[in-house]
């Protein structure tokens, strides 16, 4: 467990250093690095200009400009949009808390119907519900997320619910077949046959044996939703990180878009480290 | 189950059909604009209207319909080579080769495919010829999806690696390359295939989304993604059905395509 | 009363599963108050089908069960769930066939017995532990704390093997039935457990269905046979002291039931 959590924080200290590398590199190669076609552009401030320029002359050399990147990054610089010209840390404190409130509304919905539902059809083994939550879960994973956001946009559905619909049949896909499978694993009969009722069974034989599982699955639904967010805020017009990384891909602002990216990876291993903290015995027992 | 995946079958033949066929069931010219009827209703000129530009809807789609169903499986064969090389490498070798592999395609499973062919695609340019954006496109899709594939392969392969078959194997005398092609490749061929099918629903899916965000197939060219753009300006749902053409044809292949993968239960 | 000679169950069953009909067809047994029947048979004929519908937990595998099942006078399959509830681990032992896999792998042994005490019975944890305690030693376990503490992987499959006994007889019921209880077993492992059941069966009287693809030890410790063959029961025989003795004889007679159909 130890070492899994350890794997786990290398990943992410890999990730990080891979981010600001990647985009460091990409702020150096920029097509207005060298020349000075920011002087020209108008929206900007005498300030802005005089701030871009101290900094590429601060660059010329390769290896102190990382450097000097990395040691500023450590510090809460991320360097600045190139569209912009904003610090990169303030675009994304200006609108993590709004993605935080669509993902996290989302992910709650989306994960507590995909559960609710997995263990509806799960416990009952009622057939007809399990066609009628698999087919709607499938016809909702054959939907592009974008075109799911804009037919939201069109019934004015609030963005939380669209996330939820990305991450329901997910869940619920994965929830079922692994409460099927625990439910038909040996030590379940044996409760049965000592003659436990069907509620401590569910907390006590399957529920700790899934725990894991389940874990992960959350890890995973977080990613989606990031994803999905994407395609949501910036189809629904909500200012968040998924609209700053839209714009920030059709304005080609890497420095911007590769940053939020290593920062968006760092949640997302976060949320997958969490099945790491049930012991590993009991989730190979399961698979 | 048997007559849905029968019907799935057929559903995806009279559509590959239909846009192999494209140029005889509509006109040719799909970017044709008719500037006298911009944003029209079916007629018998145009079956499914024209949009807001004028141009036929019905040939639009059927035109789209061949770049994404004939590009989709392109990008699905580079990621199932790339993810063959990479996994059959890594669980082939076994020890730290494999370790590591299995680490970076988890760290890659679980990082935001979405924020990835974001940056992968804004790194190619945006605003290139028609026919470059298609290959970039596809090309990128095709090079970020081997991650979940190689993962199969790798697994598949250690079990080869270290199943009894290769004990036996070696005991007749065989090695090296015979063993390669004459085990282990005819052993790996249903889990490509199977690989190959998941894939191509995800990446027709990735195409329409990279679309729909205008960073994908460039206009004048069509394709699923940027016919699904209209729905865009799409105002209700019982008024205008045709402009609900593209998207419910996208719809039913990759349902089709889902039907058909549903024996291989895409497990956790 | 002659509980000697009562019955206590008899079944007569038919039993489907989802995607396999007539797993068992018309299926005859008749157990006697504390008698122990040998229930052979080849892998797939559907021995552990009978154990599963006599506890009413053939719909965990999507199997129907139809027919009657006589157990001490009542037919089990008319009971009610909860009925039937109170009647699991208490009337009706049931031990599976692969232990390691039978205990749940989250929960430690010791909780995992109180669990199965406290379903059916009332009382302070003293009485509890005393009682596991008692149960752990018949079967020849360690009950300290430390053992019960442990989880499955951290007990051999023997081990593992004489908890799921120990738990199945906490309530010393009328039946055990017990499902291939010595197939992982090494030889000496197996004829303790053998013991084990004999002594069971003698000192609390329990009425035990042996069920076993393995026909020496069924020789060993059953009073009668039960021969199922793809769902039917071709031959019911008593075993005698003969028997037994040439035992050699004993198993071309009955691989000879087996092979025939
Ligand atoms: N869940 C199930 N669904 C469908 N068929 C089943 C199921 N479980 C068992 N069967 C079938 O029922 C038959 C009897 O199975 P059962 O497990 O009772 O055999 P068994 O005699 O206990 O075999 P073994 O000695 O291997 O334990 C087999 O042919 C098997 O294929
Ligand atoms: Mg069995």
């Amino acid at each position: 467990m130890l070492k899994r959590i350890a794997i786990r924080m290398a990943a992410i200290v890999v990730t990080i250093l891979i981010g600001l590398l990647v985009s460091a590199t990409l702020v150096r190669m920029a097509p207005g690095f060298d020349s000075d076609e920011h002087q020209l552009d108008s929206r900007l401030s005498a300030d802005t200009i005089a701030a871009l320029k101290a900094d590429k002359l601060a660059n010329r050399n390769l290896l102190s400009f990382y450097a000097t990147y990395i040691a500023h990054a450590l510090h809460g610089d991320l360097g600045r949009s190139s569209a912009l010209g904003t610090p990169v840390s303030e675009l994304i404190r200006q609108r993590a808390g709004q993605t935080f409130r669509t993902c996290g509304s989302g992910l709650a919905l989306g994960c507590g119907i995909g559960f609710l539902f997995a263990f509806a059809t799960g416990i009952a083994r009622a057939s007809g519900l399990d066609l009628l939550f698999g087919s709607i879960a499938t016809l909702s994973l054959c939907i592009p997320i974008a075109a799911l956001a804009l037919i939201f946009v069109l019934l004015r559905v609030p963005a939380g619910l669209a996330i939820a619909t990305v991450i329901y049949p997910v869940v619920y896909r994965y929830a079922r077949n692994i409460l099927v499978r625990t439910l038909s694993m040996p030590h379940v009969i044996t409760a049965l046959a000592k003659g436990s009722g069907p509620i401590r069974i569910l907390i006590c034989h399957i529920i700790p044996v899934c725990a894991g599982q389940f874990l992960a699955i959350a890890g995973i639904s977080v990613s989606l939703a990031l994803s999905a967010s994407i395609a949501i805020e910036s189809l629904c017009g909500i200012p968040g990180l998924g609209q700053l990384a839209w714009q920030s891909a059709l304005a080609r602002d890497l420095p911007v878009l590769v940053t939020l990216t290593a920062l968006i990876a760092v949640v997302t291993i976060l949320a997958n480290s969490l099945s790491d903290l049930v012991p590993p015995t009991v989730r190979s027992q399961g698979s | 189950m048997k007559v849905a995946r029968a019907i799935a079958v057929a559903v995806l033949l009279v559509v590959s059909l239909c846009a192999l066929f494209a140029g005889k069931l509509s006109s040719p010219d799909y970017a044709f604009q008719y500037r006298e009827v911009p944003d029209a209703a079916p007629s018998s000129a145009h079956l499914l209207g024209t949009d807001d530009l004028g141009r036929d809807r019905l040939s639009r789609t059927l035109y789209g319909t061949r770049i994404s169903l004939s590009l989709a499986p392109i990008a699905a064969l580079i990621s199932i080579s790339l993810a063959s090389l990479i996994g059959g490498l890594a669980g082939f070798l076994g020890g730290w080769p494999e370790r590591i592999t299995m680490a970076v395609t988890d760290l890659f499973l679980c990082l935001p495919w979405l924020f990835l062919l974001l940056i992968a695609r804004s790194l190619l340019p945006l605003n290139a010829a028609p026919l470059t954006s298609v290959l970039i496109t596809f090309l990128t899709l095709g090079l970020l999806g081997w991650a979940a594939a190689a993962r199969v392969i790798c697994t598949e392969a250690r079990e080869f690696r270290t199943s009894d078959i290769l004990l036996q194997a070696r005991a007749t005398g065989q090695h090296g390359w015979r063993l390669l092609t004459m085990q282990f490749v005819p052993r790996l061929r249903p889990v490509l295939f199977a690989q190959f099918l998941i894939s191509i629903p995800v990446f027709i899916l990735s195409e329409a989304n990279l679309g729909i965000l205008g960073m994908g197939v460039a206009e004048p060219l069509p394709s699923w993604g940027s016919s699904l753009r209209e729905l865009e300006s799409f105002s209700s749902f019982s008024g205008e059905w045709w402009k609900l053409v593209p998207f419910t044809l996208l719809v039913l292949v990759v349902v089709s395509f889902q039907v058909l993968l549903s024996r291989e239960e895409i497990s956790l | 009363m002659n509980a000697e000679h009562t019955s206590l169950l008899s079944l007569r069953v038919s039993v489907d599963y989802a995607n396999q009909q007539g797993v068992l067809q018309d299926v005859c047994l008749e157990l006697k108050r504390g008698e122990i029947l040998g229930l052979v048979g080849q892998s797939g004929s559907g021995k552990s089908t009978i154990a599963l519908s006599i506890l009413r937990l053939l719909h965990m595998k999507k199997g129907v069960a139809r027919g009657l099942i006589n157990f001490s006078g009542r037919n089990l399959l008319d009971l009610s769930e909860r009925e039937m509830r109170s009647l699991r681990g208490k009337e009706i032992g049931l031990v599976l066939q692969s232990p390691l896999s039978s205990l749940n792998p989250v929960l430690s042994i010791g909780k995992q017995l109180r669990e199965a005490w406290r379903i059916h019975a009332e009382g302070d944890s003293k009485l509890c532990s005393d009682v596991i305690a008692q149960t752990l030693s018949s079967v020849a376990l360690p009950h300290d704390k430390d053992f019960l503490r442990r989880r499955v992987s951290q007990i051999s499959v023997g081990q593992a093997q004489r908890v799921l006994i120990a738990m199945a007889v906490l309530h010393h019921p009328s039946l055990l039935i017990a499902d291939e209880p010595t197939s992982a077993l090494d030889v000496v492992t197996q004829t303790e457990i053998l013991d084990l059941f004999r002594k069971l069966n003698q000192k609390l009287g329990i009425a035990i269905l042996y069920i076993s693809h393995d026909l020496l030890s069924v020789g060993a410790i059953c009073d009668r046979i039960a021969v199922l063959v793809a769902g039917k029961i071709v031959e019911e025989l008593p075993v005698t002291q003969e028997l037994r003795t040439t035992s050699c004889a004993y198993l071309q007679q009955l691989s000879g039931f087996i092979r025939t159909p």
